[in-house]
This record gives C-alpha cells, sequence and structure tokens, in this order.
C-alpha cells in the first residue's frame, strides 16, 4: 500500500435526495495525500445501510483503479443503485459548487460532474481552508455558488500581474459594481434564489482568496486571448470598438439612462473577455426582453377540486381550464390514471361516464384485434418476415432493460415486463411502419405503471406518439428540428450563452438529445418524470413547452458551463451526470417564467414564436429581427460543416440599424475560421504585406456601419490606447514583432489617471 | 494545472442494440457488471486512465446507441476516434454479421488509420452461443483486425481487450512521432506533433485537434 497522509475528514457528509423516492446515505469526506497528490474522496459510511436510494451511477473517475481485480470485483444484481464513492484528484478538479446551506458539487475539469454532499451543521469553512492550501480558490462572477480551482502557481502569476494596478483601486468598487449589476441580477432572476448572495456566505469564504472585482480579470483575460490568438481578439476587440464609438450618441444615451439598472445595458453580452475563443464568435447585442418575472406553482390537483370542474353526467365543464391547472400544478398521483387518459387522447374530456364506458369496450376489442394478430404469428411466418422479426427481437430486448429497479418492473419474471412487451408489440401491428424505436419503452413504462391497465396503457400510449412520434423519424430530422427550435430559443434568451456555445463547438446542443427524445425520463426521479408530462400533455401554455423546459435547464447550467470553459466534451459529460439531479418544480418555474418573460417582450423573433405557436407581434414583423434568427440557422449548419473553407465561413450577418426607438436591436454575427486554421490565416498575412489591410479586408465584418462622424464623440486618449494595443498585435501578426507589447500602451496608459478604468467601463475590453 | 496524464486516446464502442456494449465499459470503467442495464439513448462517455510502460493513458471511451435509426447522430462521433471496439453478441448471429456493416460505417466516418478491434461479447453464456469462436477469428483475419472473446458479466479478456487497443494506438503514435524526427512530440509544442501523427487525417473540427493537442507528450 502506498503511504497515505490524512489532512482532512468528515464524518456525517449526506447525499442530497432529489426526489422523494430516495435516501440520503451519509458518508466520509476526506482529502488525503499520496504520491505528491492531494486527492478528494466520499465513501458511504455504511454500504449496507442504503438499500432504497435510487443515485444513478456515480462515475468514478480517472485515477484509481488499484482495485480491479476479477476476484474482487463487484456484482450488482439487485435493482438497486449503490451510491459509487467518489474520488478525485485534486489536479482534476476544475470547479465546485458550494451553497449557502453547505451542499457541496464537485465538478472535474473533463466534465464529470458528482452528486452533492451536504455537510453537518451546513459548515463547509474548515474543507475550504484545507482545499485552499493545494489549490487557489476564486468565487465566480456570475454564480457566487460556483468556485473555481487554479494552479496556485498560475493563480500566483496572475495576481503579480493583476497586481500591476492597471485598474486603481478606487475605481474598482463603484464601478464594476455597477458593470456586472446586470449579470448577477441576472443569476438570481433565473435561478430565483436570492439566498445566495447573503452576506453570511461570503463570511463563510473569508479563506478563499478576495477576488471580487472583474476588471483586473478582464485585462488579465485579454492579455491571455491576445497572446494566445492575437488576430481574433484585435478583431474582436476592433469590432466592438466600432460598435460603441460610432453609435456613441445612441449608446450614450441609454448608458446614462440606464446606469441604475444595467439590464437594459445592450452591451452587456459583450462583458467577459474570458469568453473570447479563438475560433468564430457571435457578438450579439442584447437588450430585447424584458425582465423574467417570478413564477409560482400550485400544488397538484386534488380529486375535490377535479369533481368540481366535472358536471353531472362525468363530463368535464371546461377543459381547458382543467388543463391549464394541471399545467400549474400536476395531477395528484391518486388521479391519475383517469385523467391521463384524457390528456392522451384515449378519452373525450366532453364524454360521459356512459359514454366512456363504451369507448372503453370499443378500444378493448381493438386492441386484442392487434395483439391476436402478432401473438398468432408462427415461426416459420416470422422466417420469411424479417421487418417483423426485427422489431421483434429490439422489444424483446429493450423491455427486459427498462425499468427494472422500479418496483413495478424489477425481478425476474415480473407480468407487467411482458405486458411492456405485449403493448410495444400491438403498436408494431398498429404502425408497422414506424415500427419500435428506442426510447419507446421508455415512454410506455410509466404510462403502463399508472394505467396499471394493459389496453387502457396501449391507447394512451399511441396517444404520446402521436404527440412525439417526430423523435423517431427515420432520418431524425424531428430531432433535429428541434434542437434546432431550442438554439433559436437560447440565441433569445441569452445571446451570451449561444455566443459561448458556438465558440466552443457546441451549437449543435447534441448533448440535449437524450431529454428530448424521451422527454427528461432519463434525467428525472420516477415520480418528477411522471409529473413533468402530464404538464407537458396540457399543452399549456404553448406549443413545445419541453423546449421552454430544455432552456430551463441549459439556463441552469450556463453559468458552470461557461466559468469552467467546458467544450463539447464536457459539456457533455456535465450534462449526463446532472442527469437524476435536477429540482423539477425549480425547473417548471423558470420555464414559465421564460415562456411570460417571451410573451411579454415585444421583439421576440418571429421564429421564436412560430415555435412556440404564440401570435406575430408588429414589431417583430418588421422583419429584421427575424432575419438575423434565420440566418443564424443557417450559419450554424455552416459551422458544422467541416468542408468549408475558412474564408467563405468568414462573413457578416448584420440586420443593420433598427428603425424603431432607436435602441440597440443590431445582430451582428461574426464568424471567423476554425482555429485550425489559424496558421494558414497567419501565414498569409505575412505575406500580405500591409497586414492592416490584409486583416480588414478578411473581416468585412469590422468596416464600420452608420454615421462615422460619430467617431468624434469617443475619448481621444482612450482611442490612442486601444490603437496602440491594436497596432502591436498588428505588427505581431504582421511578423514584424515577435513579442506582443501590450504592456507599454498599458504602462503610457497608467500616466493618464483612469483611462483603462474608462476602456474596461466601457467594455472595449 | 498539472496534467494527470501523459496522453488521451479516444475510443469509441460500436454494435448492434443489446450486444453488451454499455455492459462492456461499465466493466472496465467501474469493474462492476449489472443485470439491470438501460438501453443508450444519444452518446455517453466514461474515463479510465491506465498506464502502460511508465505512461498514464487516460482514455475517453464514447458508448453509442446501436440502433440503426440513431446512426445519422452518432456517427458525427466517429471522427475524433482513434480506437473503435466493434461489439458482436455471441449468441446473435444476426450482430456479427451485421460487424461487416459496421466497418463500412466506420470506413465512412472515421480517420483511415483509426485502430479497430472485434470483440465477441457474451462468451460466457457458451450453451447459447450462434457464432463460432473460428467464425470471429476468421471475420477478424479478413480485415486484418485484433480479436477477442469477452464477457462484460464474467469479467473476461475486457481489461485485456481495453489494453490492448490503447497499446496498439500508442505504438503507431509513438511511431509516427519517431518517423517524423521525434521533435514533434515534446514540449508544449502540441501542434506539431499532432499534425505529424495524423498527417494523413481529413482535418476535422475541434474534437480533431483537442485531442491531438492532449495526446502529445506534455
Amino acid at each position: 500500500m502506498e503511504e497515505e497522509t490524512l489532512v482532512y475528514q468528515q464524518d456525517e457528509v449526506h447525499t442530497i435526495p432529489t426526489s422523494l423516492e430516495e435516501l440520503s446515505v451519509a458518508g466520509r469526506l476526506r482529502i488525503i495525500e499520496r504520491r505528491h497528490s492531494a486527492y478528494i474522496e466520499w465513501r458511504c459510511s455504511d454500504d449496507e445501510s442504503n438499500p432504497d436510494n435510487d443515485w444513478a451511477v456515480v462515475n468514478k473517475s480517472a485515477v484509481t483503479f488499484t482495485h480491479h481485480n476479477s476476484s474482487g470485483s463487484v456484482e450488482i444484481s439487485t435493482p438497486r443503485r449503490h451510491v459509487r464513492p467518489i474520488s478525485v484528484e485534486l489536479a482534476d478538479l476544475g470547479s465546485y459548487k458550494l451553497t449557502i446551506e453547505g451542499s457541496l458539487v464537485l465538478i472535474q475539469r473533463d466534465g464529470s460532474t458528482h452528486p452533492a454532499l451536504q455537510f453537518p451543521g451546513k459548515d463547509a469553512e474548515y474543507f475550504v481552508e484545507v482545499l485552499s492550501r493545494y489549490v487557489a480558490i476564486k468565487r465566480s462572477e456570475k454564480d457566487s455558488t460556483l468556485f473555481l480551482l487554479r494552479d496556485k502557481k498560475t493563480a500566483r502569476i496572475d495576481d503579480q500581474l493583476s497586481a500591476l494596478g492597471l485598474v486603481s483601486h478606487a475605481s474598482r468598487g463603484s464601478r464594476v459594481r455597477k458593470l456586472h449589476g446586470s449579470s448577477s441580477s441576472d443569476s438570481n432572476r433565473s435561478r430565483g434564489s436570492p439566498q445566495h448572495t447573503s452576506s453570511s456566505q461570503v463570511e463563510l469564504h473569508s479563506a478563499v482568496v478576495p477576488w471580487t472585482t472583474a476588471a483586473p480579470q478582464r485585462v488579465m483575460g485579454f492579455i491571455s486571448n491576445f497572446r494566445r490568438d492575437p488576430y481574433t481578439t484585435t478583431l474582436t476587440t476592433l469590432s466592438k470598438f466600432y460598435d460603441i464609438v460610432l453609435s456613441e450618441d445612441d449608446w450614450a444615451e441609454g448608458f446614462v439612462s440606464e446606469r441604475g439598472g444595467d439590464d437594459l445595458n445592450p452591451f452587456a453580452s459583450l462583458s467577459g473577455l474570458d469568453n473570447l475563443e479563438p475560433g468564430f464568435q457571435v457578438v450579439t447585442l442584447k437588450g430585447k426582453l424584458v425582465e423574467r418575472p417570478r413564477v409560482e406553482r400550485l400544488p397538484p390537483l386534488t380529486q375535490l377540486e377535479y369533481s368540481q370542474h366535472c358536471d353531472v353526467d362525468g363530463g368535464v365543464r371546461d377543459p381547458q381550464l382543467l388543463k391549464r391547472r394541471i399545467f400549474k400544478g400536476g395531477i395528484h398521483p391518486s388521479l391519475r390514471s383517469e385523467l391521463w387518459c384524457y390528456l392522451l387522447g384515449y378519452y373525450d374530456w366532453s364524454s360521459s361516464s356512459a359514454q366512456r364506458e363504451v369507448r372503453r369496450n370499443e378500444r378493448l376489442v381493438e386492441y386484442q384485434k392487434l395483439k391476436l394478430q402478432w401473438s398468432t404469428m408462427t415461426a416459420d411466418q416470422e422466417l420469411r418476415n424479417s421487418g417483423f422479426r426485427e422489431r421483434k427481437s429490439l422489444i424483446e430486448k429493450d423491455v427486459n432493460r427498462t425499468d427494472r429497479s422500479h418496483p413495478f418492473y424489477e425481478g425476474d419474471d415480473n407480468p407487467n415486463v411482458q405486458l411492456l412487451h405485449n403493448i410495444l408489440m400491438s403498436y408494431v401491428m398498429f404502425n408497422f411502419d414506424l415500427g419500435y424505436v428506442q426510447g419507446m419503452s421508455d415512454l410506455l413504462a410509466p404510462i403502463l405503471y399508472v394505467t396499471q391497465n394493459e389496453c387502457a396503457a396501449f391507447w394512451c400510449f399511441v396517444g404520446y406518439i402521436d404527440i412525439v412520434h417526430r423523435n423517431f423519424d427515420m432520418d431524425q430530422s424531428g430531432m433535429k428540428e428541434q434542437l434546432l427550435g431550442l438554439q433559436h430559443l437560447i440565441a433569445v434568451i441569452d445571446p451570451e450563452f449561444m455566443s459561448y456555445l458556438e465558440s466552443s463547438e457546441s451549437a449543435n446542443l447534441y448533448f440535449c438529445f437524450r431529454w428530448l427524445l424521451v422527454r427528461f425520463k432519463r434525467e428525472l426521479s420516477y415520480s418528477d418524470t411522471l409529473r413533468l408530462w402530464e404538464v407537458l400533455w396540457s399543452q399549456e401554455p404553448c406549443k413545445n413547452f419541453h423546449l421552454l423546459v430544455a432552456a430551463a435547464i441549459l439556463d441552469h447550467e450556463r453559468n458552470t458551463i461557461m466559468e469552467n470553459k467546458f467544450e463539447f466534451t464536457e459539456i457533455l459529460k456535465h450534462i449526463n451526470d446532472t442527469s437524476q439531479r435536477l429540482n423539477l418544480e425549480e425547473l417548471l418555474c423558470s420555464a414559465e417564467a421564460i415562456y411570460e418573460q417571451l410573451v411579454a417582450s415585444s421583439d421576440v423573433p418571429a421564429a421564436v414564436l412560430t415555435l412556440l405557436g404564440l401570435p406575430l407581434k408588429p414589431s417583430s414583423q418588421d422583419g429584421e429581427a427575424d432575419v438575423s434568427v434565420g440566418e443564424l440557422a443557417s450559419e450554424k449548419c455552416v459551422s458544422t460543416d467541416e468542408e468549408t473553407s475558412p474564408l467563405e465561413s468568414s462573413r457578416i450577418i448584420s440586420a443593420g440599424p433598427s428603425s424603431s426607438r432607436g435602441k440597440k436591436e443590431n445582430f451582428v454575427l461574426y464568424r471567423r475560421c476554425d482555429h485550425n486554421d489559424d496558421d494558414d490565416f497567419l501565414s498569409e498575412e505575412d505575406t500580405s504585406g500591409d497586414s492592416c489591410g490584409g486583416a480588414g479586408d478578411n473581416n468585412a465584418s469590422v468596416v464600420p456601419r452608420g454615421d462615422t462622424s460619430a467617431t468624434d464623440g469617443a475619448p481621444r486618449g482612450l482611442v490612442g490606447t486601444v490603437t496602440s494595443i491594436l497596432g502591436s498585435a498588428v505588427r505581431h501578426i504582421a511578423g514584424e514583432d515577435a513579442s506582443i507589447d501590450l504592456l507599454s500602451p498599458i504602462s503610457a496608459a497608467l500616466h493618464n489617471e483612469g483611462l483603462f478604468e474608462d476602456a474596461i467601463g466601457q467594455q472595449y475590453l | 494545472m498539472a496534467k494527470t496524464y501523459d496522453y488521451l486516446f479516444k475510443l469509441l464502442l460500436i454494435g448492434d442494440s443489446g450486444v453488451g456494449k454499455t455492459c462492456v465499459l461499465f466493466r472496465f470503467s467501474e469493474d462492476a457488471f449489472n443485470s439491470t442495464f438501460i438501453s443508450t439513448i444519444g452518446i455517453d462517455f466514461k474515463i479510465r486512465t491506465i498506464e502502460l510502460d511508465g505512461k498514464k493513458i487516460k482514455l475517453q471511451i464514447w458508448d453509442t446507441a446501436g440502433q440503426e435509426r440513431f446512426r445519422t447522430i452518432t456517427t458525427a462521433y466517429y471522427r475524433g476516434a482513434m480506437g473503435i471496439l466493434l461489439v458482436y453478441d455471441i449468441t446473435n448471429d444476426k450482430s456479427f454479421d451485421n460487424i461487416k456493416n459496421w466497418i463500412r460505417n466506420i470506413e465512412e466516418h472515421a480517420s483511415a488509420d483509426v485502430e479497430k478491434m472485434i470483440l465477441g461479447n457474451k462468451c460466457d453464456m457458451n450453451d447459447k452461443r450462434q457464432v463460432s469462436r473460428e467464425r470471429g477469428e476468421q471475420l477478424a483475419i479478413e480485415y486484418g483486425i485484433k480479436f477477442m472473446e469477452t464477457s462484460a458479466k464474467a469479467s473476461i479478456n475486457v481489461e485485456e481487450a481495453f489494453f490492448t487497443l490503447a497499446r496498439d494506438i500508442k505504438t503507431k503514435m509513438e511511431k509516427k512521432v519517431e518517423a517524423s524526427g521525434g521533435g514533434g512530440a515534446g514540449g508544449g509544442a502540441s501542434k506539431g506533433g499532432g499534425h505529424n501523427i495524423k498527417a494523413s487525417d481529413t482535418p476535422s473540427k475541434a474534437s480533431f485537434s483537442s485531442w491531438l493537442s492532449k495526446c502529445s507528450i506534455l
């Protein structure tokens, strides 16, 4: 056994159940030094004490595999899931989330995300203190519960750089706070959890390096981006610079009047140079949506309340009202088996009890016919029917691995598994062309569990597939359309995040595939799945509400994704790991809030209104905003097209200055090539001689728009500084100057008190 | 931040639905077997770091949905793969026949010099065997690919399969580095090393460049 030093140990650290079906499991959290590395480990105190918890299998990451040997292997034959131990080497730990309530989520650099752990007495102070001996900890500006870890050495260099005093201390507090008011209020609003910012949280993290001001980081971010990819950084900065300088009047007015409420600052999305990736980048001018409202949900619909919706014959008086009610709170479990039959079209809302009885009998006969068709198929017949054989074999494979850990389906020879099989086989006969596609058994199992009736489950399943059949298109076009719709939504709700996803090769949103295919069933506990589905089936308050739910999840994860600088692989891992850990009621609140926000906003693009089935508004029919989103969609196709040459893909979409209200509504999409091609680009620049002109030619996007005379409005000193930096970059690109001379203009600027402050304040940087 | 590994290899598991891809992966990454598995929807991956000749190799192993319907989505992940494990079920003739289709798929979508390996899984279920070991071997010889019979359940050959594939990739990579003068893989010049290693590749997107930069010696 190798040598270990225990440096931290805490017992009674519990897992946090996310649904009623789970139990909390106690464990021991430790920090251990081993072979010159430090590890964070968590282990169940007693493996036998937690038979009923329903945790997803936790990815035990990398590093440890010493226990692997054939004799000592684990065999999990019971349907229960185990809480897997956690072991993370500190160098692999990218960040953690720690709330004021003392819940800790460890997030690795590769995106692996561990289940939440609860500190006893909500007190994680000592843990953080020990941790800070090994790594530099920095609290995220955007999310006060997120803490980013860095190597101490790197952190020290950065500290030294920021200690150069690029921004005067006096300026940090006031101005920066104002600038970041928008982002922090943003996170509060969407999270609906203002308690995260309480003062005790700050005290809790007093051991953490204080690093609350954004400005020095921004400059550092700029410099590091500059070193990595001077070309893009320069041009991006230049284009922002022009955007601001050229529309100075317009902007100054808005800025002055909106200083208090930064939500309307059209440049909110331009902040955060950290996000500038060396590839292409979308620069979006935000400021169109109204603030997201706070939404309350209701308790589930009860029997008593339901009976008030029914008339004497047992029909529902106002189906719309009832559906609205179901949307707001879901259905009490005791009522589900009946109401699901309405929601899924097995019963008519207006039907009387007697009519429903008739319907049931008719449908039973029909079902039995279908069932007879496949059950009487002889082996000989099957031999000549490969289509049937294929469908049958897929179904047999899948029913045996559908929800087998749920009590209703667990154990050998469970008759309910046979029922799943019967219903799916009958569906093959009902709709042979669609047949059986993986995912269908996931959609059926909860329905059979709720209805507890083979025939009713079949017809409800038919109703469900009618809703989601496009998920199973042969060419997957239905799935692609939904992903595209989701892209449109994100682009409107959170352009900054969409731009981030673009720059990290993730705009295709493939990591949402599983969510959409089986309507979040794999992400939620069983009871939450039932609740979500009935809410979605209410078809309130709009079409495609499930995309708003997806947007709400992404909204919840956006800071973690962006602050950790996750790219596609890491995002996928992170998203897959957050399955079974979502808080459904919170998500439904924010999904509805996003809906309300879109309804109340005047400049929602037609593509999004159509997606949600909302009436087109006059202001969105002037075509401008629509163009940008439409184009955005086609642009994305380009971005995934590997054959496109860098120059071809370097283009601009600009909707031009908006006509109405003088508000910033321009949607500028500025894209450059993949960073793979950086070398080619740079070498082209080398030979061009006049690199300045070359840069301009290749990137029409930075060509000034609008009234050039407005340039005079910019402070001269500032222009000088920026120009000087850009000049240095251009020389570097042209190969005249091996090093980028950033410090001399910066130090020159230092002589000019407040200059950099201005540059940062106005978000050129 | 110091890296906790020397190389990152991206591997991919493909094969018909229900042949045990997820189980093989689970056996390798968690050393466990769960008979109540669920079908894979979309795509996921697991990570395990192994040691070969003193080098820490981080294996990022992608697991895909087997049903044909999802191929338009899953083939998008072929490109970045450095090694592909083709899995069939020895108790299912059809899954064996389909290996040829899967190989065609690889030829279409994966990079040309990707390391491949055929696995006949569920070899603990000899009583239900439909595909003889010899047929498996024959097919592998035909394609010039390594072959192993495995059992995720009984933990037979799973470790060996992944280690063999990883070793082959490592050998190939180091040979290419050597052939190109050996300078490529040194220090932070990851790009140079990367290009040498996969010079024959069609240039793919960031996945390509990102794993390349990671697989050079750090």
